[in-house]
């Protein structure tokens, strides 16, 4: 660890005269603040791309018939939105947070394996390289669901061998990411910070990246399986061979559902950061946010079959994944509960990361109880693959998971940039995403109650007027990120200058360095008292 | 805060009822700050792990259980 820590020379005072400048400060990048800066844009990029297949399959539906796209293509749009949002955007957003506020919190001078934190990046833009190029190969990308399904997967062109190879070296940068998570958390705490005073953000991405560790060589496993099925004579999953598709199944939900609280956990820790600031108390039930968040994570290990109740399987089975699947509501209502605690009797301003944090709270709760719905096995047998699923895991991942991401940018944007954003921005870009959010995927629910299938091109008429307002909230909510995009490249540039601790209730020790953060911060760990 | 009183971990002593107490608030979410600060006082971290793993198979057998009970 101290060939890390020990940089050469004098580095006290805070200068930019160290390191590259031009494209090599970028390429070969060692500096947690420049890589997180990276992994942000990055995964924004991703969003824009996924949000426009989104907008594209939402312009075909828009009526019913066939209008735009052939379905084959709206098949692969489908499969690639999903794809790109959960490995392309979703997950590296908080990883590039991680990369940019767990040094600064904890008191670290970087990242523990500065290189390897390079690499990690640098997978990503090959990876989704080869799933942009896949739409362009015979066949066209791969369209068999995000969740590559067999036998769909095994019977595909070679835009899904592409689409394998994408998913192992994003898999391997995860892996990568979390060791350096976990390394630079449990070794390189400032002096007097012991786990148990860590910022939630920090427990929360601890969790999260043995987590990464236990699922990502699953899916990998997954995939290679998939891969030797296609090209290598092997049966693992043909029924023709001796092997079982539904084995595949259960092997990428083994990996799929952690997967689910790995892109909601580290949104849980953004939350408890910014609610405690805005409320100007503090956490309320520390140490149960911990317990809580472990217990999630440990739950999250044994539930993966509820996404499978319909493949037929022992009532007792389909017992046992319910009522697993239902006790996560208790550690989940702990947070819910310890947030709303926190802000009780507090002085409560809504600037705009506490506006998308209490924003959060209501979207995600709404999307917790449709979970809690889907967990019945007779009613998700109902439900299977319609629109109430879509519906849900949007509240989820939308409301939850990419609402605290906008929190998280409001709130530490200023420690980035050195700027304060502009806050009239800032409540429209809220206002706008949370309306809009809200005419999109609120009627979906309806749609699948009334049986919309998933995954299809084209439906009956009598889904027609949701269909067409859930396309104009689309666009709205699309077109709303670009208020955001806005925001932050406004000030990049320029704005009101941020103080040192910019929020007037703000803890941590991100806020005892200049605004913006220098290069180098905490060369000399800070003695926590 | 380091606490300065605070044992390293090969010497803690807390016993199995109190690494399992710790293991089950845990499982559930909830911990008072009284009962936190006398885990992170007396209980060994490998102590915790075996029991952690221990309680999660114990959970699953008491679900299985349950689930078979009700299907009858």
């Amino acid at each position: 660890m101290s060939a890390v820590l020990d940089h050469p020379g004098d580095h006290a005072h805070g200068h930019a005269h160290d390191h590259p400048s031009g494209w090599r400060r970028w390429l070969y990048a060692t500096n947690h603040k420049d890589i997180g800066t990276m992994y942000l844009w990055f995964s924004f990029a991703m969003l824009l791309v996924g949000g426009v297949n989104a907008l594209l399959l939402r312009t075909e539906l828009f009526q019913p018939g066939l209008q735009i796209l052939r379905p084959e293509f709206f098949n692969q749009l489908t499969t690639m939105h999903g794809l790109i949002m959960v490995f392309g955007a979703v997950m590296p957003a908080f990883v590039g947070f991680a990369n940019w506020q767990v040094p600064l919190m904890i008191g670290a001078s970087d990242m523990a394996f500065a290189r390897l934190n390079n690499f990690s990046f640098w997978l990503l833009p090959v990876a989704a390289s080869l799933l942009i190029v896949s739409y362009f190969v015979p066949g066209g990308a791969t369209a068999a669901g995000w969740t590559l399904y067999a036998p769909l997967s095994v019977q595909m062109g070679p835009g899904m061998d592409l689409a394998i190879l994408a998913l192992h070296l994003m898999g391997a940068s995860s892996i990568m990411g979390s060791i350096n998570i976990i390394t630079t958390i449990l070794n390189m705490r400032a002096p007097g910070m012991p786990l148990m005073k860590m910022p939630m953000f920090c427990w929360t991405w601890l969790i999260t990246a043995y987590l990464l560790l236990a699922v990502m060589p699953v899916l990998a496993g997954a995939v290679t399986m998939v891969l030797t099925d296609r090209h290598f004579g092997t049966s693992f999953f043909n029924a023709a061979g001796g092997g079982d598709p539904v084995m595949y199944q259960h092997i990428f939900w083994f990996f799929g559902h952690p997967e689910v609280y790995i892109m909601i956990l580290p949104a849980f820790g953004i939350i408890s950061e910014v609610i405690p600031t805005f409320a100007r108390k503090p956490l309320f039930g520390y140490s149960s946010m911990v317990y809580a968040t472990a217990s999630i994570a440990i739950l999250s290990m044994i539930v993966w079959a509820h996404h499978m109740f319909t493949t037929g399987m022992p009532v007792t089975g389909q017992l046992f994944f319910m009522y697993a699947t239902m006790l996560i509501a208790v550690p989940t209502g702990v947070k819910i509960f310890n947030w709303v605690a926190t802000m009780w009797r507090g002085s409560m301003t809504f600037e705009t990361p506490m506006l998308f944090a209490v924003g959060f709270i209501f979207v995600f709760a709404i999307g917790g109880f449709t979970g809690l719905i889907m967990a019945v096995a007779p009613l998700d047998i109902q439900i299977h693959d319609t629109y109430y699923i879509v519906a849900h895991f949007h509240y989820v991942l939308v409301a939850g998971s990419l609402f605290a991401l906008f929190s998280g940018t409001y709130y530490w944007i200023p420690k980035w940039t050195g700027h304060m954003y502009d806050e009239r921005l800032g409540k429209w870009h809220f206002w706008a995403s949370m309306i809009t959010f809200n005419i999109t995927f609120f009627p979906m629910h309806f749609l699948g109650l009334a049986g919309m299938p998933r995954r299809y091109a084209d439906y009956p008429m009598q889904f027609a007027d949701f269909n067409a307002v859930v396309t104009i909230g689309a666009f709205g909510f699309g077109l709303s990120q670009l208020i955001f995009l806005w925001m932050v490249i406004r000030c990049i540039k320029g704005g009101a200058k941020a103080s040192d601790r910019v929020w007037e209730n703000a803890h941590g020790l991100e806020w005892t360095v200049p605004s913006p953060a220098p290069f180098h911060t905490f060369e000399t760990p800070p003695v926590v008292k | 805060m380091m606490q300065a009183d605070r044992q390293p971990a090969s010497r803690r002593k807390a016993g199995m009822a109190a690494t399992f107490q710790a293991v089950g608030a845990s499982f559930f979410g909830v911990r008072g700050r009284g009962s936190h600060e006398r885990d992170l006082a007396g209980l060994h971290p490998v102590r915790v792990i075996v029991a952690g793993l221990l309680a999660a198979a114990l959970f699953v057998l008491v679900l299985v259980t349950v689930a078979r009970m009700a299907a009858g």
